[in-house]
């Protein structure tokens, strides 16, 4: 018998993939013809096979920790080039804010205020040609007054806010 | 009566899609570690068999399987609609075996898993059967290979088959067919006689 089936029309069949005039089409025809009996009934059963061919390998054991150590490897990654650009970000913010004060009126109070800060320090070197080692021990002699002032304060302080009785 | 089995295979793509598992990918996307890990412990196998389907060696269907997963990690967020997560996956799975195919092919290195012996001695019928199917399935061209597997094992319809090999539903009709007629003549001249 010469057979004029569409033999891509018969594998769509197979996978239910025409419509119902098309299905019915076929299906009269198969049901006369040995040589689409045949087709389809080896595709079938190559599918079925097939499927339990490949359904028997499994993943090896252990798969998923080395997948999760490459994936938090690349976290950690993508985390710490993101800090980069946070700093970044940061750096340019405080260059143009530094730029903003110094242009701005505040930017002459701020300049005048270095300049103080700096006559202040080549006064105290100045002396120094003066007076000598005398400065120095005079200096260490305040910073030892300071400190020890702030201990004292700090220390009552603590010893007051201890005795002090909640009501 | 003509009897053929017209039955979708069991484990189709659609029973791959569990309702946690919509809600696993939803997490997963909010870059959650022990969402994504439950996701790689339910498509492990998905995804090795898709690959080792296409690449018929374990080695390389391991590989893939661990780069298919990364880039899933890092490609998650271009997943517009979760239900759609098997085909999705088994997109980035298909490609990555794919490439490696390409790659094996430029450097011409032997493919095939050496314990699958030409010409079984083994003279348990099925073990011969498998041998065979195993045989000609490796003789086909992987776009054949890959279109079978993603059909027969895990089911994908012909939309769905179109989506993940981004191919026109016509060229999938063919290569089906295509695919089908040559296992069968594969198989039939392994075993000498038809099926």
């Amino acid at each position: 018998m010469n057979c004029d089936m569409n033999q891509e029309v018969l594998s769509a069949y197979l996978d239910d993939a025409l419509s119902q005039a098309e299905r019915d089409e076929v299906r009269r025809h198969v049901a006369i013809c040995t040589h689409c009996q045949s087709a389809l009934n080896d595709w079938a059963g190559l599918g079925s096979s097939l499927h339990g061919l490949l359904g028997r390998h499994a993943s090896p054991p252990g798969m998923e920790a080395p997948i999760m150590a490459r994936i938090s490897a690349h976290h950690q990654a993508l985390q710490a080039t993101r800090l980069s650009w946070v700093y970044v970000y940061l750096a340019l913010l405080s260059g143009l804010t530094i730029f903003l004060v110094l242009v701005s009126p505040f930017g002459t109070v701020f300049r005048a205020m270095v300049q103080l800060a700096l006559a202040a320090v080549r006064g105290g070197l100045h002396m120094t040609s003066l007076m000598g080692s005398l400065w120095w021990i005079i200096i260490m002699a305040c910073c030892i007054v300071i400190a020890g002032a702030s201990i004292v304060g700090m220390a009552g302080l603590n010893r007051s806010a201890r005795n002090e009785v909640v009501a | 009566m003509l009897s053929v089995n017209l039955s979708v295979p069991a484990e189709g793509v659609l029973g791959h899609l569990q309702s946690s598992d919509i809600d696993l990918v939803r997490a997963a996307r909010q870059k959650r570690a022990d969402a994504f890990a439950a996701l790689v412990r339910n498509y492990q196998n998905f995804v090795y068999r898709t690959a080792y389907g296409v690449l018929q060696n374990k080695s390389d269907a391991e590989d893939v399987t661990q780069e298919t997963f990364i880039k899933v990690y890092q490609s998650l967020q271009g997943l517009r609609d979760e239900r759609t997560f098997p085909a999705w996956i088994a997109r980035i799975a298909v490609r990555t075996a794919l490439d490696c195919v390409g790659r094996r092919d430029r450097q011409q290195t032997l493919s095939l898993d050496p314990e699958r012996i030409q010409g079984s001695i083994d003279p348990h019928d099925a073990i011969h059967h498998r041998m065979d199917l195993e045989n000609a399935l490796g003789q086909l061209d992987a776009d054949s290979r890959t279109i079978l597997v993603l059909r027969e094992l895990h089911g994908f319809d012909y939309e769905a088959l179109a989506t993940v090999l981004d191919i026109p539903t016509g060229t999938v009709r063919s290569r089906l067919h295509r695919a089908r007629a040559q296992l069968r003549q594969l198989l039939s001249d392994e075993r000498g006689s038809p099926l």
